[in-house]
């Protein structure tokens, strides 16, 4: 049956709301400066001030920075014009870098288009005085730089045809006898350093997989150069090491399409500092939002937002972070209802991003519906909403939704997927249901989250009495264990630790085998049927062994010690403490951030569960304030989305207004989302009033009430909508891609196709019932999208039936029948059923 | 010098003979009085001419061939009993039977959705069965504040069904919602119907899934403090629960719910009596009976009460740290709990120079999911008074598994030997693995501390035949059949008690004329023996219990135990998926055939003395009375196993052990062989196979003078079926027969 939509639903207004057809003209006024300043990482220029420049290595990133009559900054770096006297002392390249050249004092002068201009004076001593090079401080980082030794080339574990070095250079020790120990010392060549291999292949001299990695004129290859030269000394073991990196400046508002040049700064053991911004790394959270270059130069693209870019050097993290306003007026803002509230709309005045407008009723109840119990609204329900003229309402739909089982039925789906509730064989399915049962009956108890999380943490016993030691099938040892506990319950991946240093944050390897040894006393017997365990603490002092150093180290939380712990105690114990006290920096924060996203469409850490210092929340204040809330609530699961639906910014529209189309993540309209797999089958069956058949389960269950991953295989719906296979604890592994196969699926397939035609089904039933089709419609636009049909769509429908009715002459009822298979088709297909608006 | 003394009592080999197998009983519960139909449904099942009950008080009239109307009479108690139907090839395992005394309905079967919920009084049970993928519903009227309980049994009566109960309201809304069965505890909040969905978790279904769903009015009890009395002593005993009479509110709650408590005065019988609240084959360990409470609306639940083996004293105080350890004075048993959440308690005695005491916590096999776990402390002072503690031992499980796989008798439970080398002050710990972060008072443990006194139990059930394919990974049910002229197996296991080492002498009360059971003895600290039972060539037809005794004597005193009843639940096709449910039974039934002739056996010709160290040849007369005339394959049962053939045909054989190489261990051993043949075989005697014959022949006799072509159909047919009846049937593997010999080991050869 081929069908086609006709232009009346193509062209509802919903489309052009969804379709973000508005796009945002920020007008941003221009910037007329009034004052220039140049900075240095930690230097700020002013009369009589001389910085001073000590040794060869001794450079410096300049900022550049004009001011206007408002306070606000704009970065001049690589626009003003720039020049040195007298000649000989320093020269400043092209980036703003200032390098020592010869001894004396120099005056750098800059000047802005309209002519405001500043003065830096510098005095340089030793600038032909070449330090000793220290191996880890100066060689390595540009292996880093040059991506050398990244996981995907000489980084990775077996390295690169046959040479390696260590991840990220996390183990400068190893590195340096990779490079001039191993393989007979062929790599470097001290006689006649420019013909050593390394640097022959790494420009690409001789043939290089990788590769150019490195400019014979640059500053590196001179480095690596004077090193091999130097006969590659490795430094002493007394040589500082870095402490910390900051980043200049920390935090700016800047234009959208405009450009932010970052200073780097080591700060080492002996307080000496040196700038490291050509050594560093640059990487933005947000791609479609801004990008670096690897002298540390940040371009933001035409759109507001925040964005984090987060800095690496040496195995060290800091992060700059740049708030783009649209600059639109943002006025007549809605009287706060709750934190939320107030600190998005703050946020949105900052941003001048005016919020769109409150949805209608009919847009909410569908919405609310569909978030909180994973359903259509039934058309009694909706005509009821419509029709009730209590002004709270909206809070009494969202306290009956939570209260209903549904709730706890779509919940229970959602968390069994990142608890693993996976299962492999037919043996599973007992633990499988139980575990679904369980925490279902824990979402519909309301059981505090800090409770919920801890049973299963510390889960022990079989899987009759105790289901949540299901876990603890898919997440089999204490690896697995901590990982998932950090990921899930803390919102950090802890994975990369394991094996080194984690790239993009404090966790070294010693914190990640700690929260191992939370885990480590954990042991197992049969459990009462094959294939089942029994889990328990087996009495003893737990500890685990560092991977790379083989010391053993003591249970911890993350970044926090336990009280001692006796052979007695179950460290498990104390990590559900420590994760449920009220100052735990990452517990509630976690769990407020993924239901955040759940409701709103987009974390204020994304992704969800990947939360770190590196990784900034978009609204720090919210997420802090939605954590704060959720512990003084005793971490009431049922009141935190209570807080969240209630809130104005979630009842607001998804219509964009003439600004806040571009907007992603300011929340400054409700943004729609693709109905989850399960949803989504279901709603289809609600519309076409299809019941449900999965194998072992009574007919009629619905998709959000599947036990576990099992039913996945045969049903190419939720398969291809991307129903996750419960095999991680990613909430990434449910896809919410939209793809050609599922559009065909609606459009064409067998399944929908039987269903749309079958005689008990909706088109068959409505074509059938004697009611006047003015009515009929009215229901079925109630049905699909809680609201009721305008004129057009009616008059437009109403034809299509008289026309088919007319094209089947003398069986009008078959004609009518086809017109209402055509008619719920094609609602089906429309953006505003698949989508949650 | 040694010796050694070898007979062979008779040999019997049998192949895999039909042997009665009960799967199903439907309904598998009736109301005292109220006499119900009820169809068997199983295995083998020929020619079915009673259905017994291990209660007297229950009787069975046979209807029509698996159909019989089942009487409790009003002397039977409430409670749960056992049923097993006798036929052709003997009494089947048993099947589980509820007594109630409230009344009793079928499950309509229609009611497979809400708006179709079957109507129930609160006060009755339903007896049903689950449909695969079709949740059943009930609905009931309850009063404003009247406390309804919901009980619904599945595995607890031999199903295997694991209920799940779902509680709504009229308006559909879930209210309750229970895994497990038990228990829906409910409070109406007004006058209205409430509806009640029952489901195997798993929404499996079918004749194996029958559940019997109670909704009670009435008392339940949660547990009892003290849960053990002495033997014969009458004790005050705290019952906490709901809906007691008389009882005030406690300090305990079970799912947010505070349970009563009211003290009743209950007195210990002097021996036990089988109960089925805990049935797994370690709870044999246990010596219990059952007690319910009785009031207006009908007795409560039953619960679980053991003998105590010491001085009862019940936990008390603040014990959860080991310098608030209770002091109590043993020996004693202790009754605690472990509760709330990750409760630890810890006890502190003294003992003098050279105690040896068992230290032992039974919560398992009270029928509980717990894991017990203990560690026993020293303390010792120095001169200065100052204390330090030491760990003596962990102990958790206890591994002893006297049955193996088919028949696993290990449990949670741990038990420990504390022998005191010095005097002083010593400390257990006790807390429940399975507890951390679960909060129930219902998770009770008695705690025993008492003086060595070895003992044992027994338990004694009959085991299918070994599988044909040493691979296969299968298990089957079966019950005790003998043929005439026949032998069987009885599988004892002994659970030895405090460290008990000695022989066990086994007798078997209650064997019919014709039948005997061979000598059979636990030696050298053994766990497991074989005993055969034989029935002469002309046995008369008997089915019936049997009482197996085992005796030992410890120092001065003579111990006598009758063995425990147990039976394996559900035929396994792969024990690596599916589990082997063996479980402890009320009775070990014997079914000897009054008509039916062993087809094969084998004897012995003459007793057989041998000396140790020598080769010890057993010389045997092989009996073939049926269709069975190939080789014979015999395997031995005891270590290493040995296996030998002898070919098609032949009526005689030789065994021969190596006494050297046999690990038999030193003292007497009753040790066993089967054998396995091909053959052919059909399920009438001779004598029903000649009658049968002569009818055949009578009918087509009657055919000349038949015309109506419908009606020469019919004869026909019925001519088809007898022949049916005459029919051989190969069994292409002929297993097991069993013997048992005697092998007894002198006294150790003294010095010259």
């Amino acid at each position: 049956m081929q069908r086609t939509i006709h232009p009346v639903f193509a062209s509802a207004k919903f489309f052009a709301a969804i379709l973000f057809l508005f796009s945002a003209s920020a007008k941003e006024a221009v910037f007329e400066a009034t004052s220039l300043q140049i900075e240095t990482a930690g230097f700020e220029s002013a009369p009589g001030k001389v910085m001073e420049l000590k040794g060869a290595e001794a450079r410096r990133q300049l900022l550049i920075t004009a001011k206007d009559a408002t306070g606000a900054l704009r970065d001049l770096t690589s626009k003003a014009t720039i020049e040195t006297a007298p000649a000989g002392i320093v020269r400043i390249d092209k980036g703003g870098l200032l390098i020592p050249i010869g001894d004396g004092l120099a005056t750098v002068k800059v000047k802005a288009a309209n002519g405001v201009a500043a003065e830096l004076a510098v005095k340089v001593t030793d600038a032909k005085v070449e330090a000793p090079i220290n191996f880890g401080n100066q060689i390595t980082p540009i292996f880093t730089k040059a991506g050398c030794n990244a996981g995907g080339c000489h980084g990775k574990s077996s390295g690169q045809n046959g040479f390696k070095l260590s991840l990220l250079g996390f183990e400068p020790t190893e590195d340096y006898d990779y490079l001039v120990k191993e393989a007979r010392g062929r790599r470097l060549f001290p006689a006649s350093p420019e013909r050593s291999l390394l640097l022959l292949k790494g420009t690409a001299t001789l043939p290089h997989g990788g590769g150019k990695r490195l400019e014979a004129d640059s500053d590196d290859y001179a480095l690596l150069v004077r090193w091999i030269s130097q006969g590659m000394p490795y430094g002493k073991p007394t040589d500082p090491k870095v402490e910390r990196i900051e980043v200049f400046p920390k935090e700016r508002v800047m234009p959208m399409s405009g450009e932010q040049q970052l200073a780097v700064l080591a700060r080492y053991t002996d307080g000496s500092v040196l700038d490291v911004t050509r050594s560093a790394l640059y990487e933005p959270n947000d791609k479609n939002l801004a990008k670096a270059d690897g002298h540390g130069l940040i371009s933001v693209f035409d759109q507001p937002g925040d964005v984090g870019v987060m800095i690496r050097y040496q195995g060290k993290v800091a992060v700059f972070r740049a708030m783009l306003p649209l600059g639109a007026p943002v006025e007549n803002l809605p009287a706060p209802r709750n934190f939320i509230d107030a600190l998005v709309f703050a946020k949105l005045k900052k941003m001048g991003l005016p919020p769109s407008g409150p949805c209608d009723d009919a847009t909410f109840i569908r919405r609310v519906s569909l978030d909180i119990a994973g359903r259509l609204p039934t058309p009694e329900e909706t005509k009821r909403f419509l029709e009730d003229k209590a002004e709270t309402k909206r809070d009494a739909l969202i306290d009956a939704l939570l209260a209903s089982t549904d709730y706890a039925d779509f919940f229970a789906n959602k968390w069994a997927s990142l608890l693993r509730n996976k299962r492999t064989a037919d043996k599973d399915k007992r633990g499988t249901y139980a575990f679904h049962d369980w925490i279902r009956d824990g979402l519909a108890a309301n059981k505090p989250y800090d409770q919920f999380v801890r049973e299963i943490v510390a889960a022990s016993g079989d899987l009759t009495e105790n289901p949540p030691v299901t876990w603890f099938r898919q997440v089999k040892d204490a690896n697995a264990e901590l990982e998932d506990t950090a990921q899930l319950f803390l919102g950090t991946r802890l994975q990369c630790a394991q094996c080194h240093h984690h790239p993009y944050e404090k966790w070294s390897q010693d914190d990640y085998y700690s929260l191992a040894a939370v885990f480590t006393q954990i042991a197992r017997k049969p459990g009462e049927q094959p294939g089942e365990e029994v889990i328990y603490h087996k009495r003893g002092i737990s500890s685990a062994t560092n991977k790379k150093t083989k010391k053993a180290v003591s249970p911890a939380a993350l970044g926090a010690k336990f009280d001692a712990l006796t052979a007695d105690d179950d460290p498990r114990e104390a990590l559900a403490d420590w994760m449920a006290r009220a100052e735990n920096p990452y517990f509630a924060k976690s769990l407020a951030n993924r239901y955040w996203k759940h409701f709103f469409n987009r974390g204020l850490v994304e992704p969800e569960d990947d939360m770190r210092e590196t990784n900034p929340p978009t609204n720090p204040e919210l997420l802090d304030a939605l954590a704060k809330n959720f512990v003084e609530n005793k971490f009431d699961l049922k009141q935190l989305i209570r807080t969240m639906c209630q809130s104005r910014v979630y009842q607001l529209s998804s219509t964009p207004n003439d600004f806040n189309g571009v907007d992603k993540l300011s929340y400054s309209r409700y943004y729609a989302k693709r109905l989850t797999a399960e949803t989504l089958y279901d709603a289809v069956n609600a519309l076409l009033k299809s019941e449900s058949k999965f194998e072992g389960m009574p007919v009629g269950t619905k998709a959000i009430q599947l036990p576990d991953n099992g039913f996945n295989a045969n049903s190419y719906f939720l398969s291809v909508f991307g129903r996750p296979e419960s095999s991680s604890a990613c909430e990434c592994e449910r896809s919410q891609e939209a793809s050609l196969a599922q559009a065909l699926h609606l459009l064409n397939s067998k399944d929908i196709q039987d269903k749309l035609a079958a005689d008990n089904g909706r088109p068959a039933l409505l074509a059938k019932d004697k009611a006047a089709d003015e009515e009929k419609l009215r229901d079925l636009y109630l049905l699909a999208f809680a609201r009721e049909p305008n004129a057009d769509e009616i008059k437009f429908a109403k034809a299509h039936i008289e026309k088919k009715i007319a094209a089947a002459k003398d069986k009008p009822d078959a004609g009518k029948r086809a017109a209402y298979e055509d008619l719920v088709w094609a609602l089906l297909n429309t953006k505003e059923f698949l989508f949650n608006h | 010098m040694r010796w050694l003394l070898l007979f062979i009592s008779a040999l019997t080999l049998r192949a895999q003979l039909p042997v009665a197998r009960l799967t199903t009983v439907f309904p598998p519960g009736a109301a005292i009085g109220a006499p119900v139909e009820v169809a068997v449904n199983g295995a083998d099942l020929d020619d079915l001419k009673e259905l017994r009950f291990s209660h007297a008080g229950i009787t069975a009239a046979q209807k029509d061939g698996t159909h019989f109307t089942v009487t409790a009479s009003s002397n039977v108690p409430p409670g749960i009993y056992e049923a097993r139907v006798v036929g052709r090839f003997g009494a089947s395992n048993p099947r589980a039977f509820v007594v109630g005394d409230r009344p009793e309905v079928l499950n309509a079967g229609t009611n497979k959705s809400f708006a179709t919920a079957q109507t129930m009084a609160v006060g009755s049970a339903v007896n049903g069965k689950a449909t695969a993928n079709a949740p059943d519903f009930f609905k009931f009227k309850a009063a404003k504040g009247q406390r309804v309980i919901g009980e619904c049994l599945g595995r607890q009566i031999d199903s295997r069904m694991e209920p799940i109960l779902t509680l709504f309201d009229a308006s559909e809304k879930e209210i309750a919602h229970v895994r497990g069965g038990t228990i829906l505890d409910f409070t109406a909040p007004t006058d209205d119907d409430f509806v009640v969905r029952v489901n195997d978790a798993q929404f499996r279904g079918g004749d194996e899934y029958g559940y019997h769903f109670a909704l009670r009015g009435g008392p339940w009890i949660d547990f009892a403090r003290p849960a053990a009395i002495e033997a014969g002593a009458k004790a005050s005993v705290t019952l906490f629960g709901r809906n007691l009479p008389g009882g005030k509110p406690s300090e305990f709650k079970v799912d947010g719910k505070i349970l009563d408590q009211v003290e009743v005065e209950i007195e210990a019988p002097k021996e036990p009596s089988p109960s089925y609240l805990a049935r797994k084959p370690a709870a044999a360990g246990v010596d219990g009976f059952e007690y319910r409470l009785a009031s207006a609306e009908g007795a409560s639940n039953p619960i679980l009460l053991s003998i105590a083996t010491a001085k009862v004293v019940l936990e008390a105080g603040a014990n959860e740290k080991a310098t608030n350890a209770m002091v109590v004075t043993v020996s004693c048993e202790i009754q605690g709990q472990f509760y709330p959440r990750n409760d630890v308690d810890w006890y502190q005695f003294d003992a003098a120079k050279g105690d040896v005491y068992w230290i032992e916590i039974f919560s398992q096999r009270l029928g509980l999911n717990t894991d017990p776990f203990m560690v026993v402390q020293r303390i010792t002072k120095n001169d200065r008074g100052e204390e330090t503690i030491s760990d003596t031992q962990e102990i958790y499980d206890n591994d002893a598994n006297a049955g193996g796989l088919m028949f696993n008798t290990a449990s949670r439970d741990p038990a420990y030997r504390l022998e005191a080398k010095e005097a002083g002050a010593y400390r257990i710990q006790a807390r429940d693995l399975f507890s951390e972060t679960i909060s129930d008072p219902r998770r009770i443990y008695r705690l025993s501390i008492h003086k060595e006194a070895p003992d044992f139990r027994l338990i004694a059930y009959a085991p299918a035949p070994p599988p044909l394919n040493k691979d296969s990974k299968e298990a089957q049910s079966s019950g005790a059949f003998l043929r005439r002229g026949d032998s069987t197996l009885i599988q004892l296991l002994a659970l030895r008690k405090d460290g008990f080492g000695g022989d066990i002498e086994v007798t078997v009360e209650g064997l019919p004329k014709g039948v005997s059971a061979g000598t059979t003895k636990f030696v050298n600290g053994a766990n497991s023996a074989s005993l055969i039972l034989e029935a002469a060539e002309d046995t008369a037809a008997w089915s019936g219990p049997l009482r197996i005794v085992g005796k030992a004597r410890v120092g001065e005193k003579d111990l006598a135990h009758a063995a425990r009843a147990g039976a394996i639940l559900w035929n396994v096709a792969d024990y690596q998926i599916e589990p082997i449910q063996s479980q402890l039974t009320h009775e070990l039934f014997l079914t000897v055939s009054g008509a039916e002739v062993a087809p094969l056996a084998f004897r012995e010709e003459k007793p057989v003395d041998a000396v140790s160290g020598a080769k010890v040849t057993v010389p045997l007369t092989i009996v073939r009375r049926g269709e069975f005339k190939g080789a014979l394959k015999f395997t031995t049962l005891f270590e290493p196993k040995k296996e030998f053939e002898v070919a098609a045909g032949a009526t005689n054989a030789t065994f021969e052990i190596d006494l050297d190489k046999t690990k038999l261990p030193v003292g007497t051993n009753a040790v066993a062989l089967y054998a396995t043949s091909p053959g052919r075989y059909r399920r009438i005697t001779a004598d029903e196979a000649k009658a049968t014959e002569d009818e055949i022949k009578k009918l087509k006799d009657s055919l000349a003078g038949i015309t109506e072509a419908p009606k020469k159909d019919a004869v026909n047919n019925q001519v088809k079926a007898l022949e049916a009846r005459l029919q051989y049937k190969d069994l292409t593997a002929t297993i097991y027969g069993a013997a048992p010999i005697n092998v007894t080991a002198p006294p150790p050869k003294k010095a010259p």
